[in-house]
């Protein structure tokens, strides 16, 4: 081997070493968003269907004038989709630990 | 003490009314112009000597481009390939207009549910239309999954659209809200760097920290409202239940 190929040589495992620690700290910072995207998930995918049942419940109460009927059932399904939502965001969270931890 | 809300106040620049439509340029609306601006200026100034040794505004604008890519063949695989224009273009929209917000006598347009909320319902809507596209009328089985007894659809029927419709709502409430709480913390400390006087310095130190973290948030918050559509945009093109 002469000795610009030994530089090649060189530089390539230079380079290689670089790469590594670049993934090694950017798996590290992606972690740690993720962590933060879970968090601030959750309590929206919950509370948003209650929100939403309630708001669709007072327009229809307003509109067919029937106090808090169309209210009181939408935020009845309102929470039961919430907690599907939650259950479905937990479900895809542990995919993607998964899908990560291979 | 200054109205902690007043900066979220609308004002029109030149009203306009159309049959009683008001459709004014608002300051909203020149921070929305000025942020696209600032996007493709930016982008124009990077790339203009475009070369396979990137400089350095070149490799930042690649470094956003393979961050975005990254993103979506995460959550979209191979088929999320064509979706990365639009979504490239709502996070630098999203995150810029955070951003210009930080600054000085400008407007924060996304702490307005309206302005949010226009997106969101532009997402939903694309999700619809994608979903219908890739899976035709099987896209309405999310409403009610094969294998369930017919008897369980007004139950299930009404929570699925619910679930649905609560997606765009999600979406904007999140990034509404973090952006309006962290503008007025800095406004509410800003007020009290006067009010205290000779130990002014206690409160600035605090909003000096708090504009730090606000910047991270900016960035934390324009990426979680991406890769949630994008969530949601393969929730809406799978077939998985």
């Amino acid at each position: 081997m002469n000795e610009s190929e030994k530089d090649i040589a060189d530089i390539d495992a230079r380079i290689k070493k670089l790469r590594q620690k670049h993934k090694k700290s950017e798996h590290k910072k992606s972690k740690t968003a993720k962590l933060w995207e879970n968090a601030v998930r959750i309590a929206a995918e919950f509370v948003a269907p209650v929100f939403v049942g309630i708001s669709i419940g007072y327009l229809l109460d307003k509109c067919f004038d029937t106090r808090i009927f169309f209210m009181l059932i939408l935020a009845i399904f309102g929470l039961a989709a919430g907690m599907l939502n939650v259950y479905r965001a937990a479900k895809q969270i542990e995919k993607d630990i998964d899908r990560s931890e291979q | 003490m200054e109205n902690p809300l007043e900066q979220f106040a609308i004002k029109k620049l030149f009203p306009w009314q159309v049959n009683g439509v008001d459709l004014s340029f608002t300051n909203s609306s020149l921070c929305m112009i000025v942020t696209i601006a600032v996007i493709v200026f930016s982008l124009l100034l990077a790339l203009r000597k475009s070369a396979i040794v990137p400089t350095k505004g070149q490799a930042f604008a690649e470094s956003i481009y393979d961050f975005i890519q990254g993103m979506i063949g995460e959550t979209l695989g191979h088929e999320g390939v064509k979706f990365v224009s639009l979504i490239f273009t709502l996070f630098t929209f999203i995150a810029v207009g955070n951003m210009l917000g930080l600054l000085p006598y400008s407007f924060t347009f996304t702490s307005h549910i309206a302005a949010v909320g226009t997106l969101s319902v532009f997402c939903l809507i694309l999700n619809i239309y994608f979903g219908i596209k890739h899976r035709g009328l099987r896209f309405f089985r999310t409403f009610f999954p094969e294998g369930l007894p017919i008897f369980m659809a007004p139950l299930i029927i009404p929570v699925e659209t619910l679930s649905l419709l609560a997606k765009p709502f999600s979406l904007t409430i999140r990034l509404a809200v973090n952006m309006s709480v962290g503008h007025i913390m800095l406004e509410v400390l800003g007020t009290f760097i006067m009010a205290m006087g000779l130990f002014g310095f206690i409160p600035l130190v605090a909003d000096m920290c708090i504009i730090m973290f606000e910047l991270f948030v900016t960035l934390l918050q324009a990426y979680i409202y991406t890769t949630l559509s994008c969530v949601y945009l393969s929730q809406a093109i799978s077939d998985e239940e």
